[in-house]
């Protein structure tokens, strides 16, 4: 505007001085205009404009000008002095701090200098009225260099400023926003962290911040912040001293109470005043210095717990609907962490209280996802009972697909893996069984309870259950499978029945022996396959299993579902139950008709053949005796000598098939007596003279004799007194005597028959009477003899109603006793 | 010089039998069956018939019976022989006049041959 003047206003250095031409235009435009003029011209300018005196006094300024220091006209600052105008404003910079006249621009411009552009708050004093404005003053010189005024250029940038300050302040409420929201997310101490808050709150935003908590109907002071720690000291002690009362009409209560906002943007007198706050709030508000207050509520679920406190004080800095957004804002985020924290801590307390439960099931509980077997699976969760159970940590079953799978016993792992996998395709759940090898080899059979997860489309995703231990129990079961198969198996009938001989078990050996199948025998009575005559005797094996005993090799007879009888071999036992208690029998039969067939056939054989052997024998002993007799006659001492030996041997040859043919005659029961009455008196004497006659050693006394009649069968009680003065002279080998006696006592007779030979042992003297029991030891030779001499002799003497026993002493001698009754 | 009869399956009962009785002096007829005794002339009959209480075919005791109940025979002593000797009973029953055990001794054989002919005698 001033461009094409005649004025040439030329930028200088300091040092350099102006010459003012005063040019021609100018001075046209002075003849021109008249100040009127130029006064108009200057007050549409759009900014303002003084002119100072280097005294600083203005002699010029516009509208603007006038009105950006506070007066209403130019009229009013024209040649006023400088006090006054002064009076009129406070000048700020941009930082805030107060601007001293020195170094105004229009000062220094005064000063010759040429200062840089400022951007100056022009604060009218009695109004509220700031104003900010970019400053420029440059000073005119004479062609002196001397200056004769300045001109201050004021340009207001007044919005421009509250929209740069609008921005700086929104840029630092979000900044405080995000880092408060970081911090409140940090950590699920929300304690810890809204007090972490107050550092970047104060004094950034506010001077004071403080956080109430509602702690049951109680509410404590959770932080109070000020950048001075005595002033926090005294708010502590002075929250101490005069806690917040919850009924209290205004304030903290009442954003407790109704849940919304409070803002006093600006706190005056008057307002305090009207309020109905106490003389000593009065107080406390003018020591805080309280220019501005903000309070917000902490809302969880519509419920508040707590409330933050904004104070500007020192800062004087008033409090708009921006910064209670942000303070609103700052609320919601607390509120969400402490209600976070508050979640979490329940989770946390389920987790625990689940884990507890979880830890007490005696078996591994688990989740997993994805299709059993393919590489989609994992663990999601194994319970840590899987430690205890296998020795994998809980890490092992959870690092990769289907290690549950991998250490399932080989055997197992087809099956179990279709099986698992049907259950999830089905979606259905199921139990399956199988062995898992423990990380020290150890087998452990277990059962898995599984029920399958399903998405909310019902397509099949993962699987949950518990597995639990049945080692114990499946190997009892595998071993009664056993058991049972090995009783099923056996050829032996082995049937099983309770205390009131009704039948329990029947094996197919029994089926097989006794023709009934084990459905028709089941509950029935055992008595159905016991002959008639042996039904007492089946009585009476029970009795013996009552009493907790059993019967070992019982030969007796049973009838089979066809009538047939048949010679069985039975062991009988008792069964008892865990306590010991018998609650029944069990028995193995063994069909031994055939094995008793062939002991008939054998015995009948035995007796045949003896018999059958003595036919010969009498022809050798014919000749044999002819032989003697004729060489008697001739008198050949050597043939004789030969002869008398060759008869013996014929006569034990003869003895020995006696002996047989008198067993296969016990055994087939066809040994008859023929009983008469004779003289035992008589008998023994004559066997005593017969039997001297064949030893030449020994010396038989006949110490003691009585001439008693007894009734009995004269051969075979002769037969027993040979057997035993026989055994008296072959078990006595190195003695000279054998001494005989027969007395009577009471209805009885006994005799006696006493050698003092090698003797008999305890363990033998209890077995001499047995069939084909032979007296025998290491050291000793053994003696001829089939060794039924003795058994032949009981038999004989048992069945005369008799005894015969034996007392002895090993390398001394024996003394048999044969007693039989009289009459 | 006596004429014993001997009624014996066994030829080697028979043999030895002959022998001993030879051997003291008596004249033997050996048969395996009464067949011969009961169509024999009376000149022809022994003094004494040793008879085997088991033949084959045919029971001595029934022999002996038929012997005892035959007019012609019933004089002639009968020396019932068996292995069995708890036979005895039953055969002297059977109307034998004495019993001898197999085997037997030859004194004894020939002390009852002796005193069974001389009781006939």
């Amino acid at each position: 505007m001033l461009q094409n003047s005649g004025l040439d206003i030329k930028k200088s250095s300091r040092h350099e001085v102006k010459e003012i031409e005063v040019s021609d235009e100018y001075s046209n435009l002075v003849n021109l205009a008249s100040k009127k003029d130029l006064e108009i011209i200057f007050s549409q300018v759009g900014i303002g404009i003084t002119v100072q005196k280097p005294n600083g006094e203005l002699m010029f300024a516009n509208d603007i000008g006038a009105k950006m220091i506070g007066f209403k006209s130019p009229g009013e600052l024209i040649n006023i002095p400088v006090k006054k105008i002064m009076e009129k404003f406070e000048v700020f910079g941009e930082d805030g701090g107060s601007i001293p006249i020195e170094a105004f621009p229009g000062r220094r411009a005064l000063m010759g200098e040429s200062p840089k552009e400022m951007v100056l708050k022009f604060k009218i004093k009695d109004s509220k009225v700031e104003r900010w404005a970019s400053v420029k003053a440059t000073p005119v010189f004479d062609k002196d260099g001397r200056v004769i005024f300045a001109i201050n250029t004021f340009n207001d940038v007044t919005e421009k400023k509250r929209v740069e300050i609008e921005l700086r302040n929104s840029e630092a409420r979000l900044k405080f926003l995000t880092k408060a929201s970081r911090v409140l997310a940090s950590s699920l101490d929300y304690k810890k962290t809204l007090k972490s808050v107050a550092r970047l709150a104060v004094p950034h935003i506010a001077d004071w911040y403080a956080i109430d908590m509602l702690n049951n109907k109680e509410v404590e002071l959770l932080v109070v912040a000020h950048v001075d720690p005595k002033k926090v000291a005294w708010a502590k002690e002075l929250r101490k001293i005069d806690p917040v009362d919850l009924d209290a009409p205004n304030g903290i209560a009442n954003v407790f109470r109704s849940g919304k906002s409070e803002i006093y943007p600006l706190v005056t007198e008057e307002l305090i005043k009207a309020s109905s706050v106490s003389k000593k709030e009065i107080e406390v508000i003018k020591k805080l210095g309280l220019i501005s207050v903000m309070l917000v509520p902490i809302k969880i679920r519509g419920r508040v717990v707590g409330v933050i406190t904004f104070v500007s004080a020192e800062s004087k800095r008033e409090f708009n609907k921006s910064d209670l957004e942000l303070a609103e804002q700052l609320a919601g985020r607390a509120a969400l962490a402490i209600e976070n924290a508050s979640l979490y801590k329940k989770v946390e307390e389920e987790k625990k209280r689940l884990s507890n439960v979880v830890a007490n099931v005696p078996g591994v509980v688990w989740e997993a996802y994805g299709e059993p077997g393919s590489q989609e699976q994992r663990m999601a969760y194994v319970s840590e009972y899987i430690i205890r159970l296998l020795g994998y940590s809980v890490k092992d079953w959870t690092s990769r697909p289907n290690f549950w799978l991998s250490i399932v016993h080989p055997d197992d792992v087809e099956e179990t893996l279709k099986r698992t996998k049907e259950n999830f395709r089905r979606g259905s759940g199921g139990v399956v069984q199988f062995r898992w090898v423990a990380k020290d080899k150890r087998v452990v059979w277990v059962e898995a309870q599984t029920a399958v997860i399903k998405n909310s489309e019902g397509k099949s995703v993962g699987m949950r259950g518990v597995t639990v231990d049945i080692t114990s129990s499946k190997e009892a079961e595998l071993n009664n499978h056993r058991l049972a198969a090995i009783v099923e198996s056996s050829d032996d009938a082995i049937i099983g029945q309770d205390l009131k001989m009704r039948i329990t078990n029947w094996n197919l050996g029994a089926e097989k022996l006794y023709g009934y199948s084990a459905d028709e025998m089941a509950g029935k009575s055992i008595l159905i396959i016991v002959p008639r005559d042996k039904k007492e005797e089946m009585r009476e094996i029970m009795e013996v299993i009552r009493l907790g005993e059993g019967v070992d090799h019982l030969e007796t007879t049973r009838i089979t579902k066809n009538g047939r009888m048949i010679d069985v071999s039975l062991t009988i036992s008792p069964l008892k139950d865990t306590s010991g208690k018998v609650i029944g029998a069990s028995g193995i039969g063994r069909d031994i008709s055939s094995s008793k067939e062939l002991e008939r056939r054998k015995d009948a054989f035995i007796g045949m053949a003896s018999h059958e052997l003595k036919t010969p024998i009498t022809s050798i002993k014919a000749y044999i005796q002819v032989l003697q007799s004729k060489y008697r006659q001739s008198r050949d001492e050597v043939a004789l000598k030969y002869l008398d030996k060759t008869n013996d041997q014929l006569n034990n040859l003869t003895e020995l098939v006696n002996d047989l043919l008198d067993l296969s005659k016990i055994q087939t029961g066809r040994l008859e007596l023929e009983k008469q009455q004779f003289n035992l008196g008589d008998l023994v004497r004559d066997t005593v003279e017969t039997m001297q006659g064949l030893t030449q050693r020994h010396k038989i006394y006949l110490e003691g004799n009585e001439n008693v009649d007894i009734v009995g069968d004269k051969n075979r009680i002769g037969q027993v007194l040979i057997n035993l003065i026989n055994n008296a002279i072959k078990y006595s080998p190195e003695a000279e005597k054998i001494i005989l006696n027969v007395f009577r006592k009471g209805n009885k007779v006994t005799f006696t028959v006493k050698d003092f030979g090698i003797g008999i042992s305890r363990t033998h003297q209890k077995r001499i009477f047995d069939r084909f029991y032979r007296a025998a030891g290491k050291s000793e030779k053994t003696f001829p003899g089939l060794g039924i001499g003795l058994y032949i002799s009981s038999e004989i003497v048992r069945r005369h109603g008799g005894n015969i026993w034996v007392e002895s002493v090993k390398r001394r001698g024996s003394t048999f006793f044969v007693s039989l009754p009289l009459r | 010089m006596s004429k014993i009869l001997v009624i014996d399956d066994d030829s080697g009962i028979q043999d030895a039998l002959a022998a001993i009785l030879e051997f003291d002096g008596h004249e033997v007829q050996l048969e395996v069956s009464d067949e011969r005794v009961l169509t024999m002339e009376d000149r022809e009959l022994p003094d004494l018939i040793i008879l085997d209480l088991l033949l084959s075919g045919k029971d001595g005791k029934t022999i002996a019976k038929g012997f005892k109940n035959n007019d012609r025979l019933k004089h002639i002593p009968i020396i019932m022989l068996s292995a069995h000797p708890s036979a005895q009973q039953s055969a002297l029953e059977s109307g034998a006049d004495d019993f001898l055990a197999k085997p037997f001794d030859m004194d004894v054989l020939l002390k009852k041959v002796r005193s069974n002919l001389k009781d006939d005698r």
